[in-house]
């Protein structure tokens, strides 16, 4: 399809997203339909955009209707929509994505430092120095004495850290699956 | 006098559309440009579109995608439901009223 007339589709889609999803798929197939059927004719992409009009307006057409049917309904529920989108929109693209991942990490590392330490002393024991395992500080960095030390504290530190992340991340998508059940109900 | 006429449009256009749909399946398309023959009912995909939606949520029609010719994409078709018979039929007798009563005015 023509890219002038499948940006077209893509601005309609945009502004629908107050409608549930099938819905606007729908509604943008139906208008990809008479595109394809109208450049069948013979039109341009120009001429078939100029003939839809803008597609705010006509996104809007489709919205308004929605709303005119039943305003009480109608209202609140695009309320609740963009209410759930600007909750989850930040929170759910962003912060839950971040904060688990950095609790995992922080899991791990937990888990791996004590052991490298542990590694790292033997080794030392035994002879040998194991160049990739290092406890280093900024400029500091510790023998392999000090660095099983530091680790076997550092180790429990983190792994705590990361489960109470971990914990805030889980109670904060409690929430949010709460807060979104509040305005599904306030809709009906 | 151009707002009287976009509000008789406005006002008639689910039954022009409900009576095109009656007599045979249609599709959107098709329904603007069979209204596109006629000045007073010309009406827009922004307008035409819209309705039959809400008359597709209301019960009046039912709607399905069918393949079309070689060519052509995917139409939607839509049918009148029994729901949507007995609606037209009261806007036929409700419209067969009012020009009725128009009439005697203007032949008073």
């Amino acid at each position: 399809m023509d890219k002038v007339l499948s940006s077209y589709l893509d601005q309609v889609d945009r502004r629908l997203r107050p409608l549930p999803a099938a819905e606007r798929a729908d509604i943008v197939q139906e208008i990809r339909s008479e595109m394809l059927e109208l450049e069948a004719g013979g039109l341009t992409p120009e001429q078939i955009c100029g003939r839809l009009g803008e597609p705010k307006g006509l996104a809007a057409a489709y919205l308004g209707d929605a709303i005119a049917k039943n305003p009480g309904f109608s209202w609140s529920r695009l309320g609740a929509v963009a209410a759930f989108y600007s909750i989850s929109g930040a929170v759910g693209m962003f912060v839950l994505p971040s904060t688990s991942v950095l609790a995992a990490g922080l899991m791990f590392s937990g888990i791996i430092s004590p052991l490298a330490g542990i590694l790292k002393y033997a080794a030392a024991l035994a002879g040998f120095d194991l160049p990739f395992i290092m406890f280093q500080f900024g400029a500091y960095t510790a023998s392999p004495a000090m660095a099983l030390l530091l680790s076997l504290i550092a180790g429990p530190l983190l792994f705590c850290a990361g489960r109470g992340l971990w914990r805030l991340t889980v109670r904060l998508v409690q929430k949010i699956g709460q807060h979104y059940r509040d305005l599904q109900t306030r809709a009906l | 006098m151009e707002e009287w006429k976009s509000q008789i449009k406005r006002g008639t256009l689910a039954f022009c559309v409900l009576l095109m749909i009656a007599r045979r399946e249609r599709y959107g398309y098709e329904i603007i440009s069979e209204l596109e023959k006629r000045p007073s009912l010309t009406a827009r995909e922004s307008t035409v579109y819209p309705l039959l939606r809400r008359l597709l949520k209301e019960g009046h029609l039912s709607s399905s995608w069918r393949d079309s010719a070689q060519g052509l994409p995917p139409r939607k078709y839509y049918a009148i439901t029994d729901s949507g018979r007995a609606y037209l039929e009261a806007m036929s007798g409700e419209w067969d009223r009012l020009v009725r009563e128009i009439d005697e005015i203007r032949e008073e």
